[in-house]
C-alpha cells in the first residue's frame, strides 16, 4: 500500500512534468513504464491470438495520449497511476482493432440471449454485459460502474470523474449507447441506437 | 422493445449480479525492451504533438464555420506563412506573434481551456537555455528556421521550469490579447 502511495506520488509529478516541459516528460515516462507496457501488449496480442502487427503504433498512441490535458485529468480521476491506465487503454484499443477480423461470440448461450433483457436470469445478464465491457474504453467502463454497480447520482460521478455535470450526462448517455451497441451486436434484442 | 428505462434496470441487475470488470492475463507480463526505432519515433512524435493537437482543435472548430486551414491562416495578417505553419501543427507557435495567436483562437471561439495548457506545452518545447547557464534562447520571433537553428547550435540544455515561465509569459500575453478581442466584440 506504501509503495503505490508513492507510485502514485511519482506518477503525479510525471503528469505535471509533461504540462510543463513534454519531451522531457515523456522521457522519464518512457524509461519507467515503457519496457512494462510494451511487455504486456505483446502479451495481450498473443493471449488473444491477434498477432503483434498492431502493437508499436498502439504503444505510441497510448503514450501519446499523456500530451493532452484532458487526458492526463481523466488518468488523475481515475487514480493516478500511469502504467494501468496506459495499458487498460493499449488493451482496449487492441481489443477493438481486432473486431474488424475476428467474430466477438459471448459465453452465454444464445438460447438464453434471445431472451432479451426482461428474460434474461441476472446472472446471465451480468456475464454478458462483463463481456460487452472489454469492447468498452476503460474511461466508458469506470463511468457504467459507478453508475450501476455503485450506483451513485450523476452529481456524484461527476465529482468522482471530475468533470461538469453536462459533461458528465453526455459521457453517460454515450457510454450506456455504446454498450447497448456492442450487447446488440452480441445478439441481445433491443435497440441498439438511443436517441 | 424495451424502453431506456428496461435497459436501465437490466443494467442495474446485471451489475447487482455481479458484472466483472474485465481482467487481464497480460498484467503479469515481464517487461520487454523498447526497440530504439520505436523510442526515437514516440520522441519525435512527442516534440510536435501538443502543437499538432492544438492546430487540430482550432481546425476543428473552425470547420463548423465553414473555415479550412487556407481560409484562417489570412487571420494572421502579416503572419501568414507562420500561421500556415501553425495550423500544420509545426514550428515554434511564438512566431506567430501572441497577437496572431489570439486572433486565430478568437475568431474560431476556442474556450480558454481548450487552448491555455496545450499552448504552454507546445511553447515549452522550444525554450532551451545554454548550457553554462545565461539567458534564455526564447525569443525567436522574426528568425528564419535556418537563422535559429544557428542561433540555437551551441550546446544547450532543458531546464522544464524556466521554460514553463518563458511559456507562461507568451501565454500570458495571447491571453490578454485573446481578452482584449473578446471585449471589443
Amino acid at each position: 500500500m506504501r509503495l503505490k502511495r508513492i507510485d502514485k506520488v511519482i506518477d503525479l509529478e510525471l503528469l505535471n512534468l509533461i504540462g510543463l516541459d513534454p519531451e522531457e516528460g515523456f522521457r522519464v515516462v518512457h524509461a519507467r513504464y515503457g519496457a512494462h507496457l510494451l511487455g504486456r501488449l505483446e502479451a495481450h496480442c498473443r493471449n488473444r491470438e491477434y498477432g503483434d502487427g498492431d502493437v508499436a503504433d498502439i504503444f505510441q498512441e497510448a503514450l501519446m495520449r499523456l500530451i493532452d490535458p484532458e487526458k492526463r485529468d481523466q488518468c488523475i480521476a481515475s487514480g493516478g497511476l500511469i502504467l494501468p491506465w496506459l495499458t487498460k487503454w493499449g488493451y482496449w484499443r487492441l481489443d477493438d482493432l481486432s473486431r474488424a477480423r475476428v467474430t466477438w461470440r459471448s459465453r452465454v448461450a444464445h438460447s438464453v440471449i434471445a431472451e432479451g433483457p426482461s428474460g434474461m436470469a441476472a446472472t446471465a445478464a451480468a456475464q454478458l454485459v462483463s463481456e460487452a465491457l472489454v469492447l468498452l474504453t476503460p474511461r466508458d467502463q469506470r463511468l457504467l460502474q459507478l453508475r450501476y454497480g455503485e450506483c451513485l447520482t450523476e452529481p456524484e460521478i461527476a465529482l468522482a470523474m471530475k468533470l461538469t455535470l453536462g459533461a458528465t450526462k453526455k459521457a453517460l448517455h454515450d457510454a450506456r449507447s455504446r454498450l447497448k451497441k456492442v450487447l446488440y451486436d452480441l445478439g441481445l434484442p433491443i435497440e441498439a441506437e438511443e436517441s | 422493445m424495451p424502453s431506456p428505462g428496461n435497459f436501465d434496470e437490466f443494467l442495474f441487475q446485471a451489475y447487482a449480479a455481479g458484472v466483472q470488470e474485465p481482467s487481464y492475463g497480460a498484467d503479469s507480463a515481464p517487461p520487454l525492451a523498447v526497440p530504439k526505432e520505436l523510442t526515437a519515433r514516440v520522441m519525435r512524435a512527442t516534440k510536435s504533438a501538443s502543437l499538432a493537437l492544438l492546430a487540430d482543435r482550432v481546425l476543428s472548430y473552425g470547420k463548423s464555420f465553414g473555415w479550412d486551414a487556407d481560409e484562417l491562416k489570412y487571420e494572421a495578417v502579416g503572419y501568414e506563412t507562420q500561421a500556415e505553419k501553425f495550423l500544420a501543427g509545426k514550428g515554434d507557435p511564438r512566431t506567430l506573434t501572441a497577437e496572431g495567436v489570439a486572433r486565430l483562437f478568437h475568431l474560431v471561439g476556442l474556450p480558454l481551456a481548450d487552448w491555455r495548457t496545450l499552448l504552454t506545452q507546445a511553447v515549452a518545447g522550444y525554450v532551451t537555455f545554454p548550457a553554462s547557464g545565461g539567458q534564455a534562447l526564447g525569443r525567436t520571433s522574426g528568425l528564419s528556421d535556418e537563422e535559429r537553428a544557428t542561433a540555437l547550435s551551441g550546446e544547450e540544455a532543458k531546464d522544464p521550469l524556466r521554460a514553463s515561465r518563458v511559456a507562461n509569459d507568451f501565454v500570458e500575453e495571447v491571453i490578454e490579447a485573446w481578452t482584449n478581442l473578446k471585449k471589443s466584440h
